[in-house]
């Protein structure tokens, strides 16, 4: 096991949060899952019955 | 010189044109002041995006020959703010967040901008967003091409997005306001995490023309300030019709809460497990402390429930659709792989491959949301809600933590967490209103109404914020 100096623990401490927050890493295959993502929601969408005279909401209006 | 302190720094618009006008310091000086302090700390929490020293001081100058000649033109007049990087000043750079476009250069104003411009209000800079208002998902809050948006109450957590910068720079007293924009929950979301007021107007109310889109049929431009009275000048300002925007309602505004009902002629509608049971227990003495505050108004409070429709599918499919065939074009290029988080990238991409028949399911059952909203405001005027259910995430959470519950689970027993997506797909109107703090952190209710009821909720929010001062709490900066 590598030794922590004291300088390296004051390093952590003294980094602006800018660089403490660095992102982790991304799971390996983001597309997959976020293709997985859009067919589930898909899914959700098309169970969901919708009364057929149901028209979009285009020309959307509030 | 005058002395411009932290008082002038934190005032909220009525009074610092109070002030210009009884020439306590002048609009170049006031101007001075706010850039010296964009500068200086607008760094300190990611929150600038480009400074506009040069042309605001040319702008408080005539602003300054205006005022000594008597020529009074809004309450906005000498005001100095900043707006969100994805709206167009002409001549300078628009970044959208996101390094592919990080030259971009328009050759005209976005719409709101001249319209500020027009009422005296001077821009003193651009602010910090999330990389293309986040539109493909992001998972953390480094999402950005100016980094995480840090919070003034406390830097190592979030501000909150897309208008991360918007609301750091409002809440650290940078600028008396600033613009942002919702798509779904971009300025709800960092008006409550950083302690500002938030108004999202009705959809069509003010013109996006020169701002970029994500979602045509959802996307809003609004107000973050100190107090519900400066969102109503502020939207006065903007709103509008404007044939550029397809979007546009044809409709004014004007800030007139004076001619609106008694408090106790309105009918607020709450959910009583969004208070009791989803918010974090951190929160929930702020939150029951608000609903206390809010029922001693005199208006009628009662319970509602909102029938259970899937609420986040379709918001998810209709931004992700629209948001994926605005940015085909950097998508099919590849150039969409230097945003700076792998989540939104494989989002964008998987956006374009959403069938029509989905889109147009989503679209068709966004009808009934309407409908839903219609019949919920039938019995009551507004609805009351935590605007989040919890305090700022630390920056270097993962934002995807809590992921709603897969499809075919059991739906939550009622209340309404998916709020800010479904009012947004309605398109109504919402209020942030700070109310507290846990864990030394602000805390937002959000009130929420039918179309153009702008004033109504704006004269509930005033009316909040006389009895409460949490939208007067200052963060050291």
């Amino acid at each position: 096991m590598s030794k922590v100096t004291r300088r390296q623990i004051g390093g952590v401490l003294l980094a602006p949060a800018s660089l403490l927050a660095q992102p982790a890493p991304a799971p390996p295959d983001e597309l997959a899952a976020a293709k997985q993502q859009t067919q589930r929601t898909a899914d959700q969408l098309r169970k969901f019955q919708v009364p057929i005279a149901t028209e979009p909401s285009f020309a959307f209006k509030p | 010189m005058p002395d411009i302190s932290d008082d002038v720094f934190f005032s909220s618009i009525v009074e610092i044109n109070r002030r210009l006008k009884a020439k306590e310091f002048s609009a170049t000086e006031l101007t001075r002041a706010f850039c010296d302090r964009l500068e200086k700390l607008g760094p300190r929490y990611n929150a600038l995006a480009l400074p506009l020293r040069e042309q605001a001081m040319r702008k408080a100058k005539d602003v300054d020959d205006d005022i000594k000649r008597e020529r009074f033109r809004s309450p906005l007049q000498g005001v100095p703010y900043g707006a969100k990087d994805l709206l167009n000043v002409a001549g300078q750079i628009t970044s959208w967040g996101a390094k592919p476009y990080a030259g971009q250069v328009f050759d005209y104003d976005a719409t709101v901008i001249t319209k500020l411009e027009k009422a005296g209000a001077i821009l003193t800079g651009k602010l910090s967003m999330v990389e293309l208002a986040g539109g493909g998902g992001y998972r953390y809050a480094a999402a950005s091409l100016f980094g995480p948006g840090l919070n003034p109450w406390d830097r190592t957590r979030w501000s909150g997005g897309s208008s991360s910068g918007s609301g750091s720079a409002v809440a650290a007293g940078i600028v008396p306001f600033a613009l942002g924009s919702e798509t779904s929950g971009s300025i709800v979301t960092p008006a409550a995490f950083c302690g500002v007021t938030g108004l999202r107007p009705t959809y069509g109310l003010v013109s996006r023309y020169g701002a970029m889109a994500l979602s045509w049929t959802m996307d809003k431009i609004g107000p973050m300030c100190r107090t519900a009275e400066d969102c109503g000048i502020v939207l006065q300002a903007i709103a509008g019709k404007d044939d550029k925007d397809p979007g546009t309602a044809g409709k004014s505004f004007y800030y007139t809460p004076q001619f609106e009902r008694e408090l106790k002629q309105v009918r607020i509608g709450f959910s009583p497990v969004d208070f009791e049971d989803f918010t974090e227990p951190s929160t929930r003495p702020a939150f029951q402390a608000a609903l206390e505050t809010i029922k001693s108004m005199g208006a009628s409070i009662t319970e509602i429930k909102f029938a259970d429709l899937p609420y986040g599918a379709v918001t998810g499919t209709v931004i992700a659709a629209e948001g994926s065939s605005v940015f085909e074009e950097l998508i099919e290029s590849g150039k969409v792989d230097e945003l700076a988080d792998k989540k939104q990238i494989a989002g964008l991409r998987a956006g374009l491959d959403i069938a029509a028949r989905d889109y147009l399911k989503a679209m068709r059952v966004r009808r009934l949301i309407q409908q839903e909203f219609r019949r919920v405001l039938t019995g009551v005027d507004l609805i009351l809600a935590p605007a989040r259910y919890g305090v700022a995430s630390k920056i270097s959470d993962p934002l995807d933590r809590n992921t709603p519950p897969a499809p075919g689970s059991a739906p939550p027993p009622g209340g309404m967490r998916s709020l800010i997506g479904a009012s947004n797909l309605a398109g109504l109107p919402a209020l942030s209103l700070p109310c507290g703090f846990a864990e030394a952190l602000p805390v937002a209710i959000q009130l929420v109404s039918r179309p153009f009821t702008e004033n109504l909720i704006l004269s509930v929010g005033a009316e909040f914020q006389k009895r409460t001062d949490w939208h007067l709490r200052r963060p050291k900066v």
